[in-house]
């Protein structure tokens, strides 16, 4: 009919399309095996840089071919002369470039353009600069090219104010846009240094900072990338390294237990010696790593004498104290209990976390369910004061759950990190005023997990019961519970018996009472500790078993088993 | 008139359009393109109608025209031949009563008389006039530029030294804009259109305070993010509001209440500040304080839909003005085989007397033409349902950019005011040389609202005192007016069904195949002119797609089995797509223009009707 058109069938645009990518793909494979013939005979000439071009004009991705054109390149450029290099390297740049035209997020090919200018002899800076904000006005968010970013600017030596204006305009276009904000958190403390602040920023430079995280929450609350930068500027606890408690005990067997508040390692730097009287015993974990509680056993201490025990970091001493010699225990506890428990947010001064507090009070009304919200309240509250905001932590934590649901492990896990900080800190400050204090009640909790079990190294009688504890990772900590004597951990959904029970030397009593144990042979772990005299097992599938008795019992003979 | 005979057309068609109005125009490449015969005719000499974007030359014609007094031409002395079955049904060809209250203004005339005046008693005047007006060359020189245009740029730009450069001012009659995420764009990207188009998009709204500030409008959620005139409270809340009405189908219940009642009940219903209600009722819905809370929530949605599609803006505003769009579709007809012949329209519709439907048309040359379809502008029949609404227009061409309006394309809206002018919503359009209407260093400023006072120069003149510099008022910060115009257009429009006959009958005395279409609406946007364009279509031709997606050129079979005819359209179309192929979508980045497309059109059309000839 007149000014219709004739269209070929999708079955004839199928088919042509087919014929065309089957001829592409025998292309393809030639020229492939072509190359890798050439590079097995270790041919590096031009006509081999070219042959690779065309492979790589088609795919860039190809970590392989490039690695293969640096080496013909070394082979190559040392031999030519000035003018030739640079056309060499010119002509590199110009494949590069076509290549990330059609694929910007390739590794190899960034990684390939930092070479070549690593090895042109007239690097052209000022031209990078402009590739690179010619990539990122087309994708604000491609982070190879922001990290390529970093190192050209770092190679022009172009200012970090022109580069802090430009992550501002960036993040102007569009905030959710975690590579720009984290190029202000690298640039800040270059362009706006201070001694005085903990973090190294000036004051003011932070307070302009905390306005622009602030204007992305009200604008787009759900949005984490602001949320993160914000957490950042309020600093992510890295401290210096504290001493919780120390214990010394001559009966049964003598030990030393060093209790610190994070992860620490002795370093040929910074060692950590600990000293009693003139000799240096060696903790049980060996090489110098160890985590949270540094312990050693197995030690001789002089009979009836006075016992010294010095632990020194670095150049300082950090605790002395001593053993009377008529005493079997002795415990140092650490004067600073506040700071012995707070890890969020401690780059902050207190004006800056009450202000910042303030503002997401506001917000939260606007936003009562904004899990970002919720969870920097919180986690505002627990800096300033986690025991004096206790309610309102535990209310916030729970909202969060409902919120978020399927998070709801992590927000547990903080919960109880929460719980027995406030809990312990109690008790240990009990524990300063009478030296009795041996018993610790962490039960009906709804714990998820054990946290700070290196400063309870003293207890002997914990009551876990009633939680939910569930896991061998969740009760990890139970290792550092050197004392423990008396363990109660029923009414928890524990599966299976955690390894760490197995350390418990000086266990004497241990109840599973309703818990969901299946296996008989789980009890193989409690044939480690000599002590145990009584294990109940009430309320467990295992005791269902028609030899469930007569097993334990083989197993375990000099025990009460209550079944 | 008298006439060549081989003056004549073809002497049947599938379907005679009257008018290149942009209705008209996508109808008629839309039969082209479901294989109609088609024959598209405008009295004018323009493409386009209202709808039209004049140069300067055809602006001063169009203004001569308009300002005569109506004249009727004697049309009752021509008798046309007809049969004994055959009634014919006169056509209103004088249209000339859509334009009223024409004023233009040379505001050179009036400066050059006072700087005559202030010359004779004050000689330091003209001196301290030079380093005002050299500013906006020396930006970034303060030495004297060494080049030898200082002497040129001393002169203070006036409309009459100007001179040639008036020819490349493009005057849009209606200004529009097309919504990123509209309508428009699809149809022109499925079409094909875009590829004779190109735009340039509007990142930034501006709105006028109480105050009479200009104010940047925060629509986007970047533009919330760094906007300093709202407080924080604001954000989250403007945010929140925007948010619902980006998906308000999806919380029904939350709006439900306020279907019927005003879009500004509901908007107080959301515990918003005033500042806030304003912005999103008169700046990003653009609607009236009256329209109902559905069709505001429609009109903020199809806003926040279009960010983001082509960058930050929600507008696309095409090169060269509005009036390249109705001819991108008057060029794709004449590819699929449109006739178009300007200048020429019809006198008479010929109706069967037996079944009363439309079998022919008489053009005003007198010849007779087959057809089986006519559309044509509303007001050209007498019968028919069709009502009017006066919209007052105001062109200004300034020597700058409004104050406070940094970006170089950008609307401004000032809300109606109770106390003082407007009465009713005007939309301020700043266009400047990049959107090749006006020419480097002048901004040409388009005022648009529905007609309140009796004449547009009333209606609209408080923006000369508000925003521009005269001789009356001077002011350093404003720029300069040197030229403006002011009219009053009635714009008809009718109401189309696309129910069965039974109920256009009610409502419509017509043929069942005579169609006519609207004049442009009062709106910023293109969406209802589409939508009748659509419902147009579909009641001629019910079961043709509407303007289907161009096939790939790599995909289209040439020259098998083809008459002499095709194989010419089937060579017409490959240097179309093929030359056109890279423009896959619009890019409203690309500055330059194919400068020849004015004669590109013209071409085709020749090509295609060899017998054309609109040079009467």
């Amino acid at each position: 009919m007149h000014g219709r058109l004739k269209v070929r069938s999708t079955a004839e645009q199928e088919e042509a399309r087919r014929r065309e990518k089957e001829k592409k793909v025998l292309w393809y494979r030639e020229k492939n095996e072509s190359i890798f013939a050439k590079r097995a005979a270790g041919e590096k000439d031009r006509d081999t840089l070219k042959l690779t071009e065309e492979v790589l004009l088609e795919n860039s991705d190809v970590g392989t071919l490039w690695s293969y054109r640096r080496e013909i390149l070394t082979e190559l450029l040392p031999t030519c002369s000035q003018e030739d290099s640079e056309t060499m390297c010119k002509t590199e740049l110009n494949i590069l470039e076509r290549c990330l035209r059609v694929n910007p997020k390739a590794y190899c090919v960034w990684l390939h353009r930092r070479w070549v200018l690593e090895h042109s002899p007239a690097p052209q800076w000022a031209h990078e600069k402009q590739l690179c904000d010619l990539f990122l006005n087309h994708d604000e968010r491609n982070f190879h090219c922001w990290d390529y970013r970093r190192y050209v600017i770092r190679k022009a030596g172009i200012p970090p104010s022109d580069e802090f204006k430009y992550s501002f305009d960036k993040i102007a276009t569009n905030f959710s846009n975690h590579s720009a904000w984290h190029y202000r958190s690298k640039l800040l403390p270059l362009l706006h240094p201070s001694h005085s602040s903990s973090n190294g920023i000036d004051e003011n430079a932070m307070k302009k900072e905390y306005e622009l995280a602030q204007n992305a929450f009200y604008t787009d609350p759900s949005d984490q990338s602001a949320w993160f930068y914000h957490k950042w500027l309020l600093g992510r606890g890295t401290r210096g390294t504290m001493i919780g408690c120390v214990l010394v005990r001559r009966d049964p067997a003598p030990f030393i237990a060093v209790s610190f508040n994070q992860n620490v390692k002795s370093t040929e730097e910074e060692p950590i010696i600990v000293t009693l009287g003139d000799a240096l015993p060696k903790p049980v974990t060996d090489s110098g790593r160890f985590e949270s509680l540094w312990w050693s056993c197995d030690l001789v201490f002089p009979k009836d004498e006075e016992v010294t025990v010095r632990i020194e970091k670095g150049d300082g001493v950090l605790v002395e104290m001593s053993l009377d010699k008529g005493s079997n225990s002795s415990l140092w506890l650490t004067p600073d209990l506040d700071l012995l428990f707070s890890t969020y947010l401690t780059a902050a001064t207190s004006e800056v976390l009450d202000s910042e507090l303030v503002m997401c009070r506001e917000l939260l009304q606007l936003e009562p369910d904004n899990k970002w919200c919720l969870l920097t309240t919180l986690q505002l509250l627990e800096a300033i004061d986690y025991d004096k905001h206790h309610k309102e932590i535990i209310d916030l934590y729970d909202k969060l759950v409902k919120c978020d649901p399927l998070r709801r492990g992590y927000y547990n896990d903080l919960r109880s990190r929460h719980l027995i900080a406030v809990k312990l800190r109690r008790r240990l400050e009990e524990r300063r005023e009478s030296p009795d204090i041996n018993s610790f009640d962490l039960s009906q909790l709804n714990l998820s997990r054990l946290y700070f079990t290196q400063h309870m190294v003293f207890i002997e009688d914990l009551l876990l019961n009633g939680n939910k504890l569930n896991s061998t990772h969740s009760l990890e900590g139970l290792k550092n519970l050197k004392s423990l004597q008396s363990l109660s951990l029923a009414d928890n959904q524990l599966i299976t018996l955690p390894k760490t029970l197995g350390g418990l030397t000086n266990l004497k009593s241990l109840s599973l009472e309703n818990n969901d144990i299946k296996e008989l042979e789980d009890f193989d772990t409690l044939r480690s500790l000599p002590e145990l005299k009584e294990l109940n097992i009430r309320g467990n599938p295992v005791c269902q078993l028609s030899d469930c008795e007569p097993f334990v019992k083989k197993m375990l003979p000099n025990i009460k088993l209550i079944h | 008139m008298a006439h060549l005979p081989d003056d004549d057309l073809p002497s049947s068609f599938d379907i005679v359009i009257v008018g290149t109005g942009l209705i008209q125009s996508i109808v008629a490449a839309a039969a082209a393109r479901a294989g109609k015969t088609v024959l598209h005719l405008d009295n004018n000499s323009y493409y386009g109608g209202c709808w039209a974007t004049l140069m300067y030359n055809d602006l001063q014609r169009w203004i001569e025209v308009h300002s005569k007094e109506v004249t009727d031409e004697d049309e009752s002395t021509v008798v046309t031949q007809l049969n004994e079955d055959e009634v014919s049904v006169k056509c209103n060809l004088s249209l000339s009563d859509k334009v009223t209250n024409l004023i233009e203004i040379n505001h050179s005339e009036e400066e050059e008389e006072e700087d005559k005046g202030e010359n004779k008693t004050d000689e330091e005047a003209l001196v301290e006039s030079v380093p005002i007006n050299e500013e906006p060359t020396s930006n970034d020189a303060p030495d004297m530029p060494i080049n030898n245009e200082p002497i040129e740029s001393k002169v203070k730009v006036t409309w009459n030294n100007l001179g040639n450069q008036k020819k490349r001012f493009n005057f849009d009659l209606i200004p529009k804009l097309l919504y990123c995420r509209g309508e428009m764009v699809d149809i022109i990207v499925q079409s094909g259109v875009s590829r004779y188009l190109e735009f340039k998009s509007l990142p930034k709204l501006y709105c006028s305070n109480a105050n009479h500030e200009i104010i940047q409008v925060p629509c986007s959620r970047a533009d919330v993010f760094t906007s300093s005139i709202v407080s924080m409270l604001e954000k989250r809340k403007l945010m929140k509001v925007l948010t619902f009405c980006a998906e308000y189908e999806k919380h029904e219940t939350d709006y439900q209440e306020y279907i019927g009642h005003p879009f500004t009940e509901f908007l107080q219903s959301r515990d918003l500040t005033d500042n806030i209600i304003q912005f999103i009722l008169h700046s990003i819905a653009m609607v009236d304080e009256s329209e109902t809370t559905l069709n505001g929530l429609k009109a903020t949605q199809m806003f926040l839909h279009s960010l983001g599609r082509f960058g930050n803006a929600p507008f696309l505003y095409p090169l060269f003005g509005n009036g390249e769009l109705p001819q991108g579709f008057c060029r794709l007809c004449a590819v699929f085989g449109g006739v178009y012949c300007l200048k020429r329209s019809i006198r008479e519709l010929i109706v069967s007397s037996d079944n009363k439907q439309l079998i022919g048309v008489v053009c005003t040359t007198g010849q007779r033409i087959q057809c089986s379809s006519f559309v044509g502008p509303a007001g050209m029949l007498s019968s028919g349902s069709v009502s009017s609404q006066r919209i007052s227009r105001a062109i200004f061409i300034t020597d700058g950019q409004i104050d406070g309006m940094d970006e170089k394309i950008s609307l401004l809206t000032i809300p109606p005011a109770s106390d003082d002018s407007p009465a009713s919503r005007v939309s301020v359009l700043q266009l400047d040389s990049s959107t090749l209407t006006s020419t480097e260093g002048t901004n040409m400023i388009h005022a648009t609202c529905k007609s309140f006072g009796s004449s547009a120069k009333e209606d609209l003149e408080f923006i000369v005192q508000r925003f521009f510099s005269t001789c009356t008022t001077p002011s350093d910060n404003k720029p300069r007016l040197l030229w403006s115009l002011y009219y009053n257009l009635s714009l008809s429009s009718c109401s189309h069904s696309t129910e069965t006959d039974s109920s256009r009958d009610v409502k419509s005395d017509l043929p069942p195949n005579v169609l006519m279409v609207s004049d442009p609406d009062d709106t910023i946007s293109y969406e209802a002119c589409i939508h009748e364009a659509k419902k147009v279509f579909e009641c001629l031709y019910p079961d043709e797609p509407f303007l289907p997606r161009m096939p790939d050129s790599e995909d289209i079979i040439y020259g098998e089995e083809e008459t002499a005819s095709s194989d010419q359209l089937a060579g017409e179309t490959e240097e179309e797509t093929s030359a056109n192929q890279k423009n896959d979508e619009e890019d409203q980045h690309n500055d330059e223009k194919d400068q020849e497309f004015d004669e590109k059109v013209e071409d085709t059309s020749t090509k295609q009707n060899p017998e054309q000839n609109d040079s009467i």
